[in-house]
Formats: C-alpha cells, structure tokens, sequence
C-alpha cells in the first residue's frame, strides 16, 4: 500500500473517531461529557444546567430565530460563531489563525438589510470573514453543506428561509464530518409559531419591551432565550449586548436566576 | 543569386534586382541564367537561416499587430521576393497616427531593416493582397465601396490564381477584375471552375478568408485525436482526465499553476463543444480541476463521436511554494489550498446574481460606499481596515435606504413618531445628529446647494419596542426626506 493510501486512511481514520467522540459526548452523561464543548458563554454564565453533553457543542447545526427588524439575532449569531472552547469563559476572542467565518446571505430570507462588515471590531476581520449574497435557497444550501463539509472555516452562518428537517439532518452529517460548526438564522412564522428543527440548540432574542411595566427599553437590553435543541432545558436570561465588542453577557445572575427558578417567566419568554 | 539543387539540377530561386532587370527568372536552370549573365554569382540557399530571418521578421512586426499571418510558404516563395504578411490592424492603426502614417512608418522600418517591401491597408486580406501589388498610386489604401473603381482596374492575377486559370482568362479576353464582375455568375464557374468566383468573393468580402496567423508558442496544450471516434461520455471524460493529468504533470515540473483550462472537443461532424473553467489562485492538482470539470461534462453532446480533444491552458501563473514544515503534517500552505480550491468550486456554482466576496473598508464618509467587495481569492488590496475607528455603525444596512412618514418631530429636529412599513413607531430616545457629507472632490463641478441636498443627518432612535433604528434626514430645508438605514444590535 502506497504511503498516499495509509494517509488517507489514517486521515479517514481521524474524521471517524472525532465523529464517534461528538456523538458519545452527545449520548453519555459520563464525568468527561464536557470535552470538546462551550460550558460558558455570556460572560460566564454556565450552560451545563441547560446542556444536558456539558455546554454549547463547538460542531453542529445552531438556529437562531429571528424576528421582524430584530437585528440583535446577528449579533447572537456572530456571537455563536466566535465562541470557543478556551475562550469560553471571556467570551468570544480572536479567532485562531487561519479559519474565518463564512457568513451566507439569502436575498429575501430576512428583511433586514445585509449584513454590515464594517460594523465588526478590529479582531473580527483578521482572519476576514467570506461573505455570500445569493438567490435562491437551494444555492444557499448547498454551499452551506460544502462550506462546513471541507472544515475549511471555522463557522458558517446562514441566513435562509424555512428548510425541512432533511435538509437540516444533511447540514448536521455536513458539520461532523468538516469539524464545523453552522448557525442558521432563521426567521419567525408570521404568528410567531416556532418550526420544528433538528438543531442542537435553538436560540432567541429579543429586545426588551417598553410595553412591560417593569422595563424601560435602552436598546442594549434584551431577554435571550434558550428555547429548544437535542437534551435541552429551556431558559431565558436578560443579557446586555455590547455592538462596539459583539458580546453579549448576563445582565444581573441573581435576577437571571430567581426568572429560571419561576416557570411563568421561562414559559413567557420560550 | 540563390540556388537550390534538386532532382531536374540546379536551379534559380532568388534573384536581386539587377538580376531581375538582366532578364533572369525563377525557377529557371543555373546552366541557362549562366548563359545570359556570365558573371553570374551564386550561392546555395540555406533554409535554416531562412527560416530564422522570418521568425525574427514576425517578432519585428508584433510592434504593428499581435496578429501576422503569412502569405505564402516564405521558404518556397520568400526569395523570390514574391511573398509577404498579413498583419490585421483592425482598430490599431490610429495608435499610429492613421493609416497612411502607420504605412510610411511599416516602410521606413522595413527599409531600415534592410527589406525592400511594399505595403497597403484594405479591407479584406484579398484586396490587401491586390492593392500592395497592383495600387496605382502611392498611398496604398483601398476602401472598397469607395475606391471601386481602382479595384476594377486591377489585373485578374491579383486573385491570386492559378497560371491555367490567368491563361484562360487572358484568352478570353478578360483582363481586368472590372471585366469579371459584370459576367453572369453561372457562366464563370460553368467555364472556369469554382475558384475566380471563390477569389472574388473574397476579394470584396463576401465570403471569409481564413488566415493562419503566427500565434505565440503555447507549450500548455495536449492535442490528442482518435482513430476510433469516442461515443461515450465515459470514455471522453477518461481521456480528458488523462490529458488533464499530463498538462498538470508538465506544470508542476515548471512550478506553474493553471489559472484557466480550455477542453475543446471535436465531433467528427466538426461541430466542437468548448469547456472553459478559471480557477482563483494557480492550480497543479489535477484531481480538483477534473471535478471543476465533471460539473460541466454532462452539458457534453458526443453526437456521432468525438475525434478530437484539446486541452489548453492559455493562463498559467507561478506558484508561490513555501514549505513550513518538515514533517508531512498538514501546515497552512495546505489550508489556504484547500481554501482556494473551495471557493473555486463554489464559484462554478454562482448563479449570475449571486456574489462571492470579502469585505473591505473603503475610504468615504457615506456608509454604503464605505463597505467594498473584495475578491476572495488573487490580489488583496493592501487597505483592508478603516485608518481609524469608525463611528458607531450598525449591524444591519439596507440599502438602499427605504423611506419614512415622519408625522412628529422634536425642537431639534429629531423624529418623535414615525410610520415605517405601516407600522406606527414611537419615538422614545434620539441620539444625534451625526451629519455626514458626501465626497466633495467627487462632486467638484456642483454648486454648494447641489452638495448640501446631498448631506445626511442621522439619527439613531430607540422605538416602543426596544429597536435601535438608524435614520437620516436629506434633502434641503422645508422638503427633508427622511429614510430608514440601518438597524443597530445594541
């Protein structure tokens, strides 16, 4: 056997045993199930209460569901995006060398405008982001799935219209096998009815409302709310989102904590 | 005098002038030029140095025109000062100073070059060829529906025909291209066969004249042809990709990469199908060009086979090789490959409207034209980042911006309620104004009244549901237009 054939089935054999690592940490609660995941984000918050593997899972398919003119959903995503392991505790970091993120636009998918890259801090844009604008969904898609299949970047974000739960099994083989991580942007019925999704997490947010007698809107204010995903606990916090830095962090922990102990509150904002 | 020896003996094949005036002809016998001109000095032709004399000559012509095709076989022909190039000028001459100025200049240079040589402008390769030999006046330009007349004073010899032919013209009377023309056609090639009429078509552009041009070496084209024409798809796909294999072998050896691959193939009804595929960053792998291919392959007809393949690389680029390790792990050299190879085939997937791009920062105050597109791959502009901070921007543009109904506003001119996609907003805080102008330098020719309609003020406002919208004020004063920009995350 040639040494090109061994490389290729070590390289085979490689792929393989991360797939089998990801989905045992998925499947066991054993003491390692924290390997390989986020445990905290938002400036510090623990996710393994809501996580049943440990914390947020660094491959695989996240939705963040989006809301009529609700940009802080982006900012969510990049969040999402730039999150890792080491720096989960600072929240996101300069990503290492070498890998960007991939965001991908659909036309018509949201009706917020594009993107803006100049709005990203300095840290983000090195290594630069690739950024796609495209028509229809199918192209979206497939390019998504080819993007996270060659593990070439270390995050593709997506905005698309509804995709069924083929598609979405087929993005989620995509992510284990490229060793990619996918945030999907995805927006809200018309009736605010939530699609059903095969995601790991689902996530949203939403800007604190001048209609609640206890709220006084500020525009950095928002409740974030984790809303579903594969051994998920749901629950909401009230996080502060910092647009200059594109990190959010929890607002006050105590008030977060006595929401996620009442089950009205958690319900409200799922 | 230049001699050639062949089986009928020695023979005359190049003559100078004063030769020429003594009565001495091509082709004739030494023994015979020898007995009209004693002195006669002979030399035995060299075809080697013949042939570099004209490839020195085409190099010296590329400064009028990439395009020089020879007229005849300058080896047979060249010496006896019967030959000459064909050079197309097409939309170049006034790069010369026109046509006549570019003939002097094509004159002075050849003489200076030590050619005696003739040279006029026309509009096909036909009457070019007529009017260098047969123009009567100086300045050799002929316009055909203009300069008719000249042309048909023209002698038939200059079709370009055959001496039987010219001989059974002359017979007939027929001297002049003016006699020709007016002849029934049927009758012409009734008598004389289908060439006058081909050459005369030509001669006045009716039909094209195919001239094979002296193109540049091209080491990076395979040329493969079978016996047995290829009927299957499988099997052209397996030929293509050993050629493939075989071009990318030879520019590895060279360290080049193919930028762009051209795969022609060629039914045996002569109808040819032309694949065309352009990679980012150059490329040596030829298992990724072979699947860059395979997603153009089925649009591949092969009729009644395929008798011919051509695979060409007419863009080659070299390859910045840097080896980071010593060991074969996998380094970033191979990342920014696999990268490259990517986003190769996620182009060959962009539909016309879809773009592929890198953002960049591109000096202006305006925010729409402050976000560029950069390519993805190839050149990077070295300004990739703002040379300072910019202001607080928001983290969703729309552009263009969509208008507004403003219906309230505050002492200081800021909205307090506005209607945006039918819905009523409340204003609950304002921050601003932020006034941005316009590039002066690019509007240099307006008045101030023209640049200050252009000024924006904007406004960043919080609604009743806790959303920070970006909004602008233009236009002048008593007719403001207000328009929704951006939406802010925080």
């Amino acid at each position: 056997m040639s040494d090109r054939r061994i490389h290729q089935a070590r390289a085979a054999l490689a792929r393989a045993e991360q797939q089998w690592k990801v989905q045992v940490s998925c499947l066991s609660g054993g003491p390692d199930r924290a390997d390989g995941v986020i445990a905290r984000a938002f400036g510090g918050t623990f996710l393994r209460d809501h996580i049943s593997i440990g914390g947020l899972a660094t491959t695989g398919l996240h939705e963040v569901l989006c809301g009529h003119a609700d940009c802080a959903a982006s900012l969510l995503a990049w969040y999402l995006a730039t999150l890792s392991v080491d720096a989960s505790s600072d929240g996101p970091s300069a990503p290492p060398p070498g890998k960007g993120i991939f965001w991908i636009r659909q036309r018509r998918a949201l009706d917020q405008g594009g993107f803006y890259a100049l709005s990203l801090p300095m840290t983000a844009l090195e290594p630069e982001p690739l950024m796609m604008t495209v028509d229809q969904q199918a192209t979206a898609l497939w390019t998504c799935e080819e993007v996270a299949k060659s593990g070439q970047v270390r995050a593709v974000i997506i905005e698309t219209t509804d995709y069924d739960l083929t598609t979405a099994r087929r993005l989620q083989l995509a992510c284990e096998s490229g060793g990619t991580r996918i945030i999907v942007l995805r927006p809200l019925a018309r009736n605010g009815r939530i699609p059903t999704s095969s995601a790991w997490t689902r996530w949203q947010i939403t800007p604190v409302n001048a209609l609640e007698p206890t709220e006084r809107p500020t525009g950095n204010d928002h409740h974030l709310s984790l809303i579903g995903g594969r051994g998920v606990r749901p629950g909401s916090w009230k996080v502060k989102t910092d647009a200059t830095t594109f990190s959010l962090s929890v607002a006050d922990p105590l008030e977060n904590r006595l929401s996620e102990d009442n089950p009205k509150d958690r319900h409200a904002h799922a | 005098m230049i001699t050639r020896s062949d089986h009928k003996g020695v023979l005359v094949c190049g003559l100078n002038a004063a030769a020429q005036k003594a009565g001495l002809q091509g082709g004739m016998r030494l023994s015979d030029a020898r007995s009209i001109l004693p002195d006669l000095q002979d030399s035995p032709e060299e075809p080697e140095l013949c042939d570099g004399k004209f490839a020195r000559l085409v190099r010296f012509m590329d400064r009028y025109s990439p395009w020089i095709a020879p007229d005849r076989d300058l080896h047979v022909h060249g010496l006896d000062g019967d030959a000459g190039l064909w050079l197309e000028i097409t939309g170049g001459s006034h790069l010369f100073g026109g046509e006549s100025a570019m003939i002097k200049q094509i004159l002075r240079d050849m003489k200076a070059q030590g050619i005696a040589a003739r040279a006029a402008i026309a509009d096909t390769a036909g009457a070019a060829w007529a009017a260098a030999r047969c123009h009567p006046s100086n300045e050799r330009i002929l316009s055909l529906p203009r300069d008719h007349g000249v042309a048909a004073g023209f002698p038939v010899s200059c079709l370009r025909l055959s001496d039987d032919i010219i001989a059974v013209l002359a017979r007939l009377g027929l001297k002049h291209l003016g006699d020709i023309t007016p002849l029934p056609r049927a009758n012409i090639t009734t008598r004389l066969g289908p060439d006058v009429l081909h050459r005369l078509d030509q001669f006045y552009g009716r039909l094209p004249e195919q001239l094979n041009f002296e193109l540049p070496d091209a080491p990076w084209l395979i040329k493969q042809s079978f016996g047995e024409p290829l009927g299957d798809a499988a099997n052209l796909a397996h030929a293509i990709e050993s050629m493939v294999a075989e071009l990318c072998a030879k520019l590895r050896d060279e360290n080049l990469g193919l930028r762009r691959l051209i795969v022609r193939s060629i039914r045996v009804d002569g109808h040819a199908h032309t694949i065309t595929t352009t990679t980012g960053t150059p490329c040596q792998s030829e298992s990724h060009i072979l699947r860059l291919l395979a997603e153009k392959m089925p649009g591949v007809d092969t009729g009644f086979g395929i008798e011919q393949v051509i695979v060409y690389a007419p863009w080659v680029e070299h390859v910045a090789f840097r080896q980071v390790r010593l060991d074969r792990k996998q380094d970033d050299s191979s990342d920014a490959i696999a990268l490259a190879e990517l986003l190769d085939r996620i182009a060959h997937h962009l539909g016309p409207k879809d773009i592929l791009f890198r953002p960049a920062h591109h000096a202006s105050h305006l925010p729409e034209r402050a976000a560029i597109r950069q390519p993805p791959t190839g050149s990077i502009k070295p300004a990739r980042l703002a040379d300072a901070p910019l202001p607080k921007r928001p983290v969703r543009l729309i552009d263009p911006p969509e208008p507004v109904d403003v219906m309230e506003r505050s002492a200081n001119g800021a909205p307090t309620k506005l209607r945006w996609r039918k819905m009523l907003i409340d204003v609950l805080r304002a921050d601003g104004p932020e006034r941005i102008c316009p590039e002066w330098w690019s509007h240099l020719d307006r008045d101030n009244y023209a640049l200050s309609h252009m000024t924006r003020d904007y406004f960043r406002i919080c609604d009743q549901k806790g959303r920070l919208i970006w909004l602008f004020r233009s236009g002048h004063a008593g007719q403001d237009i207000w328009s929704v920009h951006g939406l802010f995350a925080g």
